[in-house]
């Protein structure tokens, strides 16, 4: 407690930093998982190659990713660029399928209705089906959210200031107290993270907590399937 | 007026939905596509505004064949209904109204109006505008569907079995309020029903259809009743099992009417009847009586 204590700045601006990695991939993944998800939702074809792809990105270990993604983006390998480089790639292996998924789930009915009342292409994706999508891709990008908050952790191996280098400094010097605290602290922003998305989609969708029936069934869409385990590293 | 020149359709896997429809529907009338599942009359009914593009030949609205309108203004130029209100789940019940004045890039405030303008003239309380449509009832949401429809004010308006998914009660309902609303509106309805009491209740001319969307009658529900062309229209109209077979007995206020199994309908004509209803009811009423007349005495079935 005493070392924690004293070490209040470290802890805050290691905090940041991670923050600082996790929430442009976070928030990329997701901006670049929308036109990929309805492309892959639009066409079956490229649904199948888009979503094979994308998901398959998610079977690189991160660790040999990290290392090897400045050779191929010319980037040095502590840069903040390159971690957020494969952060978001993680996050369009899960987020791809998740907007392609919520896109599929909107009632065809609907569809056919605002189209049939004079809804063009793009304003029946911008304003029918994005809209009532937004259930389903919050929940996947919370799943987003938390992967990536705890693969961040991984680029600490490499020197990358984060919370992943208060386990590698902890362990390297045998301070339990900041291992503990860095543990703590990135479980805690993923909690955090997960939270603020969920009010967010929450505040979204008025018309869901209208309606009792259509609440219970965004509850259900699917989140633990793909949940990284916390900490894991590939 | 809508022209249908030898329209047909063929589905990509080979199914044939519409053979060759060659038929012309009068503006300002109700005309009711009336068919089994499966008739085409769907299909058809979408090929007016373009959801559903014919195989062979064409669909001409006012003279211009829809084919060289840009589908997406010619959706916005005609009101369509249709079974579950297809209401925008995310909109509240105001903002589902305004949709096509605000498409049609109308200024909000007249889009607004209009849109109040239309649940007044549907009888909806105005208080439900800002609820979402999960929070209606069916006759509701469907009230709101024919709202939306009619906000841009469009000459033309196309219901495909919108009061298929509510009770019997609220049915009978949203079509004698239908049949008001045309009385004031003149509208053209193409409108598309499996239910004969439906096309009985609401045609100025009822066109009878086939698989394939063969048509089989085109008339007045009279004429129809009347005169049916052949055993598939009397089927359809239930004449054969004795459906609308009625029998006239003499009552103290007038003569009564009964159904098949004795059950009295009404009075026919009664001199001091309160006007309540309107002149689709009555009058049918009495045409149906009218054309039965020979089975009058007979027992039904």
């Amino acid at each position: 407690m005493t070392w924690i204590l004293a070490n209040l700045p470290l802890l805050s601006s290691r905090l940041l930093e991670h923050l600082g990695l996790a929430l442009p991939a976070i928030v990329l993944s997701v901006v670049l998982a929308l036109p990929l998800g309805w492309i892959a939702h639009r066409y079956r074809v490229s649904r199948w190659v888009l979503v094979t792809l994308t998901g398959l990105l998610y079977a690189i270990p991160s660790l040999p990713l990290f290392v090897l993604l400045p050779a191929l983006l010319g980037t040095g390998i502590r840069d903040a660029s390159n971690a957020i480089v494969a952060l978001t790639l993680y996050g369009l292996a899960l987020m791809v399928r998740s907007v392609a998924d919520a896109l599929d789930a909107v009632p065809p009915l609907v569809t056919d209705a605002a189209k049939a009342q004079g809804y063009g292409p793009l304003a029946l994706v911008l304003k029918v089906q994005l809209p009532l999508a937004v259930p389903a891709l919050t929940a996947g990008a919370r799943v987003v959210a938390v992967s990536t908050i705890s693969l961040v952790t991984v680029s600490g191996v490499l020197g990358l200031p984060s919370l992943g280098l208060l386990f590698v400094d902890g362990f390297q010097r045998g301070i339990t107290e900041e291992i503990v605290a860095g543990l703590v602290l990135t479980v805690a922003l993923a909690l955090v993270l997960d939270a603020l998305l969920a009010l967010l989609g929450r505040a979204m969708t008025p018309w869901n907590r209208a309606d009792p029936t259509t609440r219970r069934r965004a509850a259900h869409t699917p989140r633990t399937a793909a949940a990284p385990r916390a900490g894991e590293a590939r | 007026m809508i022209r249908f020149h030898h329209v047909g359709k063929d589905y990509p896997d080979g199914t044939r939905a519409v053979g060759d429809v060659d038929l012309t529907i009068d503006s300002g009338r109700c005309t009711v596509l009336v068919g089994s599942s499966g008739s085409g009359k769907t299909t058809l009914l979408r090929m007016i505004n373009r959801m559903v593009d014919p195989s062979r030949g064409r669909v001409e609205l006012d003279g211009e064949d829809v084919a060289g309108l840009d589908p997406v203004q010619l959706r916005r130029s005609i009101g369509y209904v249709m079974q579950g209100s297809g209401l925008l789940p995310h909109r509240t019940v105001l903002q589902n109204i305004e949709t096509v004045p605000l498409l049609r890039k109308e200024p909000r405030a007249e889009a607004r109006r209009r849109a109040q303008l239309q649940m007044e003239r549907v009888g909806l309380d105005p208080a439900l505008g800002q609820r979402y449509p999960s929070q209606l009832s069916g006759g509701q949401q469907q009230r709101v569907g024919v709202a939306r429809a009619l906000a841009a004010e469009p000459d033309v308006l196309l219901m495909d079995e919108p009061f298929g998914a509510v009770d019997p009660l609220v049915r009978a309902e949203l079509q004698a309020e239908l049949v008001k609303l045309q009385a004031q509106l003149h509208k053209t309805i193409v409108f598309v029903t499996h239910d004969m009491d439906e096309a009985l209740a609401l045609g100025d001319t009822i066109i009878v259809l086939r698989e394939h969307a063969e048509v089989a009658q085109i008339g007045t529900p009279a004429e129809l009743v009347a005169a049916p062309a052949d055993d598939f229209v009397r089927r359809f109209l239930g004449l054969q099992d004795g459906r609308r077979v009625l029998r006239g007995s003499q009552g103290e206020s007038g003569q009564v009417v009964s159904d098949r199994f004795g059950r009295p309908l009404g009075v026919l004509g009664a001199p001091d009847a309160p006007d309540t209803l309107d002149a689709d009811a009555g009058a049918q009423d009495v045409s149906v009586t009218g054309a039965d007349a020979g089975a009058e005495e007979g027992p039904a079935a």
